[in-house]
């Protein structure tokens, strides 16, 4: 304006009393994106975030339907965790967390490499092993208790026999049936994790194999040091989601197993809720959740701390 | 094309009858550990059960009875139960969805910032495709004419216009890459000034060209330049493009002054 020499236009008078222009328009600007987001955020806040900040809330408390909640501080902590069974369910959930993250993250990764290509055959193998995340797990649970059954004339019993290997219990067996629970999860997760890692081999950039093959590598060699870097950002993500679906593993146990035989395949989810909806002891249910959700956090942010220093790198 | 080269395994270029028989018979196992148990399914609902313990993946005398009986027993009305929760689900969920994208993606608000950081992201516009075939235009200037032979893509400043407004719409920050790759001192320079301009704060960095050791064999560079020797031929781009103008090659032994921003380079060499 100075540059122009003019001076600034006086404002429009208003009467007294009146909100200034823009007010109310500013109001409907600010209010009209909230009103977008309202139902997103009523739908999050009634199923996510009340029922956390009550289950937070029960877990410091002894809890008593119609009686009134009693305050007992971190004593539902103290007793979950002093608590041998819920140590051995802990043990159990570490186990098959790792057992079926390992596990389907290899079986992922080998079939993805297997599978890799844009050939029609190829889409019709890749959709035959997807199969398995796509059924429903009361579906695959049913299945494989029958596969286990361990009779010698078993489903799986009779394959084991055709190369030689003697009848097993699988799920009857405490011995055996955290191990076999650990197979279900593989079998089901391994093609979810086979599609995350075929997506990443896509965009591998095809003229490093050729630069690769130019200096003398080969499959394997490109595999190292060409296709496995690529895939690192890739195999963060893989680990993550296939350590929290292990973490958080209940469906497939209380199906299969339901905790048994004797314990052998108790995980923190089926003892909370055993503790929960079987025995009532909601506040004491609500601990072993909020240990559960901590481990499950610090997980998550030790893998995202090693991918962001991995990509630094 | 050499088939070989398509995958990280190239396994679809290995030819012969012993190469097609081994893929055959690997194909044919993981369909059957992954695919085998469901079809063992698909075949027992249409065979008359007489052990539910067993499992066979040879029909025998298919029969729809199981489904009569699944029907008899109320099996539709289960049916309809679960596509009326999932179809209800589904159009729930379309519906939150779709309001909650337009109010992110349109709109803009105090409190924009709170919502997203769930989705924040980078955006990177860079990579070999850059370093290979594309020409920077400056503003006002027409684009040559006729073309170089390699120039498959013009970047212009309307083009950082449009990436700006796609920021501004999402929240999200970029890092936009100059060609190293066919360096021209006084386009790099002139778009890196643009940039700076244009995007402001939205410019997370510079992305000096991609992957040096790929340019010898895309004929981009002569041969001569290796790891070892193409660190010291960083310090006239980098110099040029931080101050906006075209400069000569420093002697060795002065280093560029500090960058406005965060200049990166995709090979972990100084930039």
């Amino acid at each position: 304006l100075r540059r122009h020499g003019r001076a600034p236009p006086h404002p429009p008078r208003r009467p007294a009393g009146a909100a200034p222009p823009g007010v109310g328009a500013a109001l409907t600007r600010h209010a009209s994106p909230w009103l977008w987001l309202a139902p997103a955020l009523l739908l999050f806040t009634v199923f996510k975030f009340v029922p956390m900040v009550r289950a937070i809330s029960m877990s410091f408390k002894e809890v008593r339907p119609y009686l009134g909640d009693r305050w007992v501080g971190l004593d539902n902590y103290r007793q979950i965790l002093s608590d041998g069974s819920f140590r051995s369910a802990a043990g159990h959930t570490v186990v098959l967390a790792l057992g079926e993250t390992i596990g389907s993250i290899a079986a992922g990764l080998v079939l993805a490499l297997l599978l890799e290509g844009t050939a029609k055959h190829l889409w019709f193998v890749r959709t035959a092993v997807f199969l398995p995340t796509v059924t429903a797990m009361a579906v695959v649970a049913a299945l494989w208790r029958i596969i286990y059954y361990p009779a010698a004339d078993g489903a799986l019993n009779n394959v084991l026999g055709w190369i030689g290997l003697g009848r097993a219990q699988f799920l009857d067996s405490p011995h055996t049936s955290l191990w076999s629970v650990m197979a279900v999860g593989v079998w089901r997760g391994a093609p979810y994790d086979m599609m995350i890692f075929i997506a990443g081999l896509a965009g591998v950039d095809r003229t490093l194999y050729e630069a690769a093959a130019a200096d003398g590598a080969g499959p394997v060699r490109r595999l190292w040091h060409v296709a496995f870097p690529a895939l690192r950002p890739v195999f963060g993500i893989v680990v993550t989601l296939a350590a929290i679906r292990g973490l958080r593993g209940f469906t497939e146990i209380f199906l299969l197993t339901n905790g048994g035989p004797n314990g052998s395949t108790e995980v923190i989810m089926t003892l909370v809720y055993k503790l929960g909806l079987e025995r009532n002891e909601l506040g004491i249910a609500s601990a072993g959740s909020m240990v559960l959700l901590v481990a499950t956090i610090v997980l998550t942010l030790v893998v995202q701390t090693w991918r962001r220093r991995g990509a630094r790198r | 094309v050499n088939r070989r080269l398509d995958t990280a395994l190239g396994l679809d270029g290995f030819r012969g009858p012993f190469a097609v028989l081994v893929r055959t018979a690997l194909y044919a196992l993981v369909v059957f550990i992954f695919a085998g148990p469901l079809l063992a399914l698909l075949v027992s609902a249409f065979s008359p059960v007489t052990d539910p313990t067993r499992l066979t993946l040879i029909p025998h005398h298919l029969t729809p009875a199981n489904f009569r009986t699944a029907v008899d027993q109320g099996v539709l009305r289960y049916l309809l139960n679960s596509l009326i929760v999932v179809g209800g689900g589904l159009l729930l969920q379309i519906m939150v969805s779709i309001s909650a994208a337009f109010a992110l993606a349109r709109k803009q608000f105090p409190g924009l910032r709170l919502v997203m950081l769930l989705g924040v992201s980078n955006l990177r516009i860079a990579g070999n495709t850059l370093d290979r075939d594309t020409l920077w235009v400056p503003q006002g200037q027409p684009p040559p004419d006729p073309k170089p032979d390699w120039v498959q893509d013009l970047v212009t400043p309307n083009d950082i216009q449009r990436l700006r407004r796609l920021l501004d719409t999402t929240g999200w920050k970029a890092e936009v890459g100059v060609n190293l790759g066919r360096w021209d001192a006084a386009l790099g320079a002139d778009q890196a000034k643009a940039m700076t301009k244009i995007l402001g704060r939205k410019l997370v960095a510079v992305e000096c060209g991609n992957e040096p050791d790929q340019w010898e064999g895309k004929a981009l560079r002569p041969g001569t330049r290796t790891r070892s020797t193409t660190p010291t031929g960083w310090p006239a781009p980098t110099r040029s493009a931080t101050t906006g103008s075209p400069a000569p090659t420093p002697p060795a032994h002065r280093r560029p002054g500090p960058p406005r921003w965060p200049l990166t380079s995709t090979t972990g060499w100084p930039c």
